[in-house]
């Protein structure tokens, strides 16, 4: 298999007043290609940490992240951007879908990131799909306030997916929703998952959420819960 | 305890206490301006107070003399007690204007007030008495002259330098008239002085009666000195009184009344010659004459009233000289005086006798009595026509001589009247002369003429008649404006002695005869002057337009920052509604700590509206000079302004702060408590009604003012277009918002221009009302730029177009002395003394001379409000000549015509061509009716100045004392004449009869010969005090004011601007601030931090992009008739550099606030979420 994201002995420490604050000692996964995991823990446990870091908005402090093999924390700023643009998908406990732009609108954002000139049809074409597909068809042209939570949140995985990233990173997709909600949100995330064949990592307090996924990583001050050991793949697998 | 209660504002206050200050200090920066901007009027007004003290001094009253009075009333009045209760201080004076020249330089100074003063003028000004000693030093040749510092400079003179002054030599009769002194020579007195003192430019250094801020030029004489010279020993021509209540505080309480007062003090101690009056008994009759010669028609009738009310008859005699009288018989006999006068009555009173015994008849028209000297000297008798040459003053002031037929009705004998000499006035010139051959008189005379038999007649008689003919005949040959009557008999009724009778009437006549009669007027001059101090000019309203911007600016900034700051305060407003608490309680809090803090903004804004104040009153001194002309304008602090301005200010705030308030109170507590300030996002809102109802009936106003703009008079057009595209500009920035929210949405397709701008166009809809707001300070700020940039015009027009401001003349000339002389024909010249090369240059100019009124200068370059307007007189030749530019002129029935500044050429009837029968000058020779002169005068000055219009009438006073209308039927358009009104000359003449010669000129040139023109004029014409300046530089004297008053407006508005930028930033920042989560949305979504910033200054550029367009596409309809008029030169490109200059001010400020934003680590937003 792929090895689509690799955290080996990844360190992350926030400089406070009162000196350091380490939220990451050291942890190392793999997840390969297709794979979907679960992160849970206790609140500052470092949870959401893990996931930024996954997602090259924050940079560890000590260790190395790998996503496809490659080194992206390294790139320059405007390349890490559109790196993420086109290998990561975000979807957060709080949609983010912009007020002033439809729902066609902002799930086509992130093309317009990674700069996809050549198959601008494409894109709105693949956009409005998706959107039927999870049954905003008829929604494309409102806005966000004119959705439910649900519809929102659905709106967020579409826009996550719409670049076809190789890593979705979910932080706490479903902690807004009322439980047939979030139960509906958590089908159409594994659906979409399973469809475009994209890692999947989601961090979430959900034990039932987190149960629906094959794998389970639980972090505890920092660092991985040895009750539910990862086994690190030897290199070269 | 009451610390444990949550309710007070002054935890909250300190607590937020960042957003606090900026709303404290832009509440400060806002009562600065307006307060301050109200005392910049207090401190002109004040300013122009304190010159009016400190040019009159002493000064309250002055009697005024258009002729000459004794010098002793000074004295009687001093030692009235009566007097002396009320007044102080009186001095007798001769007030006069002249030039004053240099001899070794030739510099020279024209327009110098010439103050001859006797001792007590120093009383006055106890504090320049040093400088006032006028005594001779030791060794000095020549009378002293003290002169003040700008004089002393113009001549490069000091102390110990001589002078030469030249003054009009003072005329018994009018100059214009048969006996008035007309000879360019006799008519100035020049007199070398030496400069005794340089007196400082205030105090007596700044001495004039007419109120204006300029400096003048001042030179004093002793009063004694100046008497010499003109030869009025023992007269003055003005009295200066003191009045003891304004000791202390310098200003009289009651004014008019004092006025009325001293003029009753003045009449009790007056003489009839004060009023030019000489009364003379004689055996059966008391004969009155005139100092002026000959009776002005207000004074014959003051005489023959007090006749009548004594009882006694008055028979008027109008005594003048025939140059020549010939018989058909080919006798002829040179220069014989001859009557006028009731020959029946005269007859009947015995007083005229036939030679055969009987009584004189009464004459008809043509008829005439020779006496027996003239009757055997040309061998005439009763039937015999006789032929009369003599003078008459012609339209032009020119003696033209005329020739009546007459028929001898009879020879009278020479006793009684026909023998009486004083029948004949002391002609000047002829009266003291021993022999007819030594006649210099007034008039031309061929001495060559006169015979032997003439001078025996002269040895014997002098100059009794030797001719008589009716009153009324005699006056239709020779009245004249000036009147016609030399004398009267007055026949004493109830038995009364003409001794008697005189002894009556010379002490009834100063108590009775009208002060205007006599040429004399009181005045309260420093009254006067403090009510013109009051100013033409509101410049408390100026300069609060000036600063509207400033002012909107910051009253938008103390709305914005209190907004933000309860927006930063709406989960505590929520909850505070969720505990319970009512809205309006909630809404009071608010706006109590917004009050408070508004309040503490406008105490501290008062101090610095005194800075503000200050600061436009040191620009008013030097920067801004040339729109005041004067930099003795000084910061006068005010009290009530203070509170006025202050408690304006605070309305102002608090209008503000409510607004804010008011938006956020109305949104519900659970969104409140979410930190939402809104009910529901703009993006997803209905466009509100408001906006669309804002820009319908701003776009239907615009429409319907400016449409309406075409068929209004000119005076309100150019208001009506500006009106227009004010409503334009809110109509435009409503059409914005609206399209902000219903802009077509346009998919996101790759990272393009398109895909940009629709996203920056989204951004930018988020907060309809912020974009409003930032694109509204821009559109105003431009709309300020271009319309003011579009009217501030550089000057460069030809002056030589017949319809320009100047008429196509090029030099426009005054002089001190009214120069009778015709300067158009060679004799004129030569009588003035040009040679024959400068008589050539000078007779190859076009030269329009104009009678003067002398008054107020009613230009935007007197500050003070004018009270008598300075008139011009338009003679023929200007009115048929046409010329100058037109704003609008009324047509026939009374009624504004158009006169519209983008009329075609070929419509307007306000371009006239030479000879055009069309031009809107013949206005002025229009009858309007009794009482009421046609006048033209220039809009500025009209409508700016004397506060009135087209159609509208202006009172003024005439010599006769009447009040006649000035009725406005023309108003130019940036002319030279802006200083006065002109009407026509004959009006002039008529009402102003004793106006005589011309001291105001326009010349035409040739092209290449005005400066050479212009120095021999000044040179030939120095004695006469005669300046002239290319018309030009006149013109851009009065454009000055106007550029320097849109550079202020502009100054002030870029203050604004930079206010608005500011605000911008502000707004720019919340904005960012609160959108760091979908700023972090984006960024983890893949765009890059430079793309977002790309992102935010497309959104603002669109703002600063909208509020240009709208300004100053708004601005250019305002000023469209401006722009079509054919005369605007809009600096075009400075106004884009401008422009571009705001949008790059804006981009800027995007820029700060973006990069503060973009910086900052924007991962905790997606935290907090």
């Amino acid at each position: 298999m792929t090895e689509s994201l690799r955290f080996e002995r990844v360190a992350k420490s926030y400089p406070t007043e009162a000196g350091a604050v380490e939220v990451l000692r050291g942890i190392s996964f793999r997840l390969e290609a297709g794979e979907a995991m679960a992160v849970t823990g206790p609140s500052g446990s470092g949870k959401s940490t893990l996931l930024h870091l996954a997602a090259t908005l924050e940079t560890p402090t000590a260790g190395s992240i790998r996503i496809g093999g490659e080194a992206a924390h390294d790139l320059p700023e405007r390349e890490l951007a559109a790196f993420r643009s086109r290998r990561v998908g975000l979807v957060f406990q709080d949609h983010y879908l912009l007020p002033q732009y439809t729902m066609l609108q902002n799930v086509l954002l992130p093309t317009v990131a990674a700069g996809n000139g050549r198959d601008e049809g494409d894109a709105e074409e693949r956009a409005r799909a998706l959107l039927e597909r999870v049954g905003l068809g008829a929604r494309v042209d409102h806005r966000p306030a004119q959705l439910s939570g649900g519809e929102r949140q659905r709106a967020a995985i579409v826009r996550a997916v719409i670049n076809r990233p190789s890593l979705l990173l979910c932080d706490e997709p479903t902690g807004n929703l009322d439980a047939e909600t979030a139960g509906a949100v958590a089908d159409l995330l594994l659906e979409l998952h399973g469809e475009e064949e994209s890692a999947l990592i989601v961090v979430t307090h959900s034990l039932e959420l987190a149960s629906r996924l094959p794998r389970r990583l639980e972090l505890r001050s920092g660092l991985l819960d040895e009750a539910t050991p990862v086994p690190l793949p030897a290199a070269g697998d | 305890m009451a610390a444990a209660r949550p309710g007070g504002p002054l935890p909250s206050l300190r607590h937020y206490w960042r957003a606090n200050v900026a709303v404290v200090l832009t509440a400060a920066v806002a009562a600065s301006v307006l307060t301050g901007a109200l005392m910049v009027g207090d401190s002109v007004r004040g300013s122009l107070r304190d010159l009016t003290l400190d040019r009159l001094g002493g000064i309250d009253h002055a009697l005024l003399g258009a002729g000459f009075f004794r010098e002793d009333l000074r004295d009687e009045l001093a030692a009235d007690e009566e007097f002396a209760a009320r007044f102080g201080p009186v001095s007798a004076a001769i007030l006069m204007q002249g030039s004053v020249v240099e001899p070794e330089s030739g510099r020279r100074a024209a327009r110098v007030n010439v103050q001859g003063i006797d001792a007590g003028f120093v009383a006055f000004f106890p504090d320049a008495a040093a400088g006032l000693d006028l005594s001779r030093r030791e060794g000095q040749f020549f009378a002293s002259l003290a002169v003040n510092r700008s004089l002393a400079e113009a001549l490069a003179v000091e102390a110990g330098d001589s002078v030469v002054l030249y003054l009009e030599r003072p005329s018994e009769a009018p100059r214009a008239s048969l006996m008035g002194e007309k000879d360019p020579e006799d008519q100035l007195e020049s007199v070398r002085l030496s400069v005794s003192s340089v007196l400082d430019d205030e105090g007596p250094g700044r001495f004039q009666l007419a109120p204006h801020q300029s400096q003048p030029l001042v030179g004093y004489v002793r009063l004694r000195d100046l008497q010499r010279e003109l030869d009025r020993r023992g007269m003055a021509n003005a009295l200066l009184v003191g009045e003891r209540a304004a000791a202390g505080s310098g200003v009289a309480a009651d004014p008019d009344s004092a006025a009325l007062d001293l003029e009753r003090r003045i009449r009790s101690h007056a003489e009839a010659g004060d009023f030019s009056l000489a009364f003379d008994g004689a055996e059966d009759h008391l004969r009155v004459t005139t100092s002026q010669i000959v009776f002005s028609e207000e004074l014959a009738g003051a005489v023959e009233a007090l006749a009548r009310d004594r009882g006694a008859e008055a028979v008027g005699v109008s005594t003048y000289l025939a140059n020549r009288t010939a018989a058909e018989n080919g006798g002829a006999a040179p220069y014989s005086t001859i009557a006028a006068l009731d020959t029946g009555r005269a007859g009947e009173l015995g007083a005229l006798r036939l030679a055969a015994g009987a009584p004189a008849p009464a004459l008809g028209p043509g008829e005439a009595l020779v006496n027996t000297f003239l009757a055997e000297d040309l061998g005439v008798g009763a039937g015999d026509r006789l032929s009369i040459d003599y003078f008459v003053v012609g339209d032009r002031e020119q003696l033209v001589e005329r020739t009546v037929e007459a028929t001898v009705a009879g020879v009278v004998e020479m006793t009684g009247w026909a023998a009486d000499r004083s029948m004949t006035p002391d002609f000047p010139g002829v009266a003291d002369a021993d022999n007819m051959s030594d006649w210099d008189p007034t008039f031309p005379v061929d001495l060559s003429r006169i015979r032997d038999r003439d001078e025996a007649y002269w040895d014997e008689y002098r100059g009794t008649p030797k001719l008589f003919v009716d009153l009324d005949f005699g006056a239709g040959l020779w009245s004249s404006r000036f009147g016609h009557l030399t004398s009267f008999r007055l026949l004493p009724g109830d038995g009364a002695s003409p001794d008697e009778l005189g002894a009556v009437l010379e002490a009834e006549a100063p108590a009775r005869i009208a002060l205007h009669a006599a040429g004399l007027a009181v005045e309260p001059v420093k009254a006067t002057g403090l009510r013109g101090a009051t100013g033409a000019t509101d410049f408390g309203g100026l300069f609060v337009g000036f600063s509207l911007f400033l002012i909107v600016s910051a009253a938008l900034l103390v709305g914005l920052f209190f907004r933000l700051g309860t927006e930063s305060r709406a989960n505590e407003m929520g909850l505070l509604l969720a505990l319970g608490h009512g809205v309006r309680r909630v809404r009071r809090r608010f706006l109590l700590e917004g009050a408070l803090l508004g309040g503490a903004g406008v105490l501290l804004g008062l101090g610095g509206a005194v800075l503000y104040a200050g600061a436009m009153m040191a620009a008013l001194r030097t920067l801004w000079r040339s729109a005041v002309g004067s930099s003795h304008l000084y910061l006068h602090v005010e009290p009530l302004t203070l509170a006025l301005g202050g408690a304006g200010s605070l309305l102002v705030v608090l209008f503000a702060v409510r607004g804010a308030v008011g938006r956020l109170a109305g949104v519900s507590p659970i969104r409140l408590l979410r930190g939402e300030t809104v009910e529901q996002p703009a993006a997803v809102a209905a466009p509100r009604p408001r906006a669309r109802w804002t820009g319908i009936v701003a776009g239907a106003l615009a429409l319907a003012l400016l449409g309406g703009s075409a068929a209004a008079p000119a005076s309100a057009a150019a208001y009506l277009f500006f009106s227009g595209g004010a409503c334009l500009l809110v109509a435009g920035l409503a059409a914005f918002v609206l399209w902000l929210r219903r802009r077509p949405e346009a998919p996101l397709r790759g990272w393009s221009l398109r895909a940009g701008s629709s996203m920056a166009a989204a951004n930018a809809s988020l907060n309809p009302g912020r974009s409003l707001l930032c694109a509204a300070l821009v559109a105003s700020a431009s709309f300020v730029i271009v319309a003011v940039g579009a009217y501030g015009l550089r000057f460069g027009e030809e002056t030589r177009d017949l319809d320009s401001g100047a008429g196509g003349f090029d030099l426009v000339a005054e002089s001190d002395v009214s120069i009778l002389a015709d300067m158009t024909s060679v004799d004129g010249r030569y009588e003035l003394g040009f040679g024959r090369d400068a008589s050539d240059l000078v007779g190859r100019s076009e030269i329009v001379a104009f009678r003067t009124v002398p008054g107020d200068d009613i230009s935007c370059l007197n500050l003070f409000q004018p009270e008598r307007p300075r008139l011009l007189g338009a003679p023929p030749e200007f009115v048929e000549r046409g010329g100058f530019r037109f704003q609008s002129v009324v047509d026939v029935a009374g009624e504004e015509a158009l006169g519209r500044e983008d009329a075609p050429p070929a419509s307007r009837p306000d371009r006239p061509s030479s000879g055009d029968p069309g031009t809107p000058w013949r206005l002025l020779e229009q009858d309007l009716g009794p009482g009421v002169v046609p006048a033209i005068g220039d809009f500025n000055s009209v409508m700016w100045i004397l506060h009135s219009g087209l159609g509208q009438g202006i009172e003024v006073e005439t010599e006769r004392g009447e009040t006649i209308e000035l009725r406005l039927v023309g108003l130019l358009r940036k002319s030279v004449f802006q200083s006065e009104l002109v009407i026509s000359e004959a009006n002039l003449a008529r009402h102003f009869p004793s106006r005589t010669g011309a001291s105001y000129f326009l010349l035409r040139t040739e092209p290449d010969e005005q400066d050479r023109t212009m120095q021999e004029l000044e040179r030939t014409l120095s004695g006469f005090g005669f300046d002239a300046v290319p018309t030009a530089q006149r013109l851009q004297a009065f454009q000055a004011v106007e550029n320097t008053y849109l550079g202020t407006f502009q100054t002030l508005g870029g203050l604004g601007l930079l206010l608005g930028t500011l605000g911008l930033s502000v707004v720019l920042l919340r904005n960012l601030l609160e959108r760091r989560g979908e700023l972090a949305t984006m960024q983890a979504i893949g765009f890059w931090r430079r793309a977002l910033a790309w992102l935010v200054v497309a959104e603002n550029s669109l703002l600063l992009a909208a509020g240009v367009a709208v300004g100053a596409a708004s601005a250019l309809v305002a000023v469209s008739p401006h722009l079509l008029g054919g005369h605007a030169l809009v600096p075009w490109l400075s106004l884009a550099l401008t422009l571009l200059l705001v949008l790059a001010a804006g981009t800027l400020a995007s820029l700060a606030a973006v990069r503060r934003v973009t910086r900052e680590d924007l991962l905790p937003a997606l935290r907090g979420g």
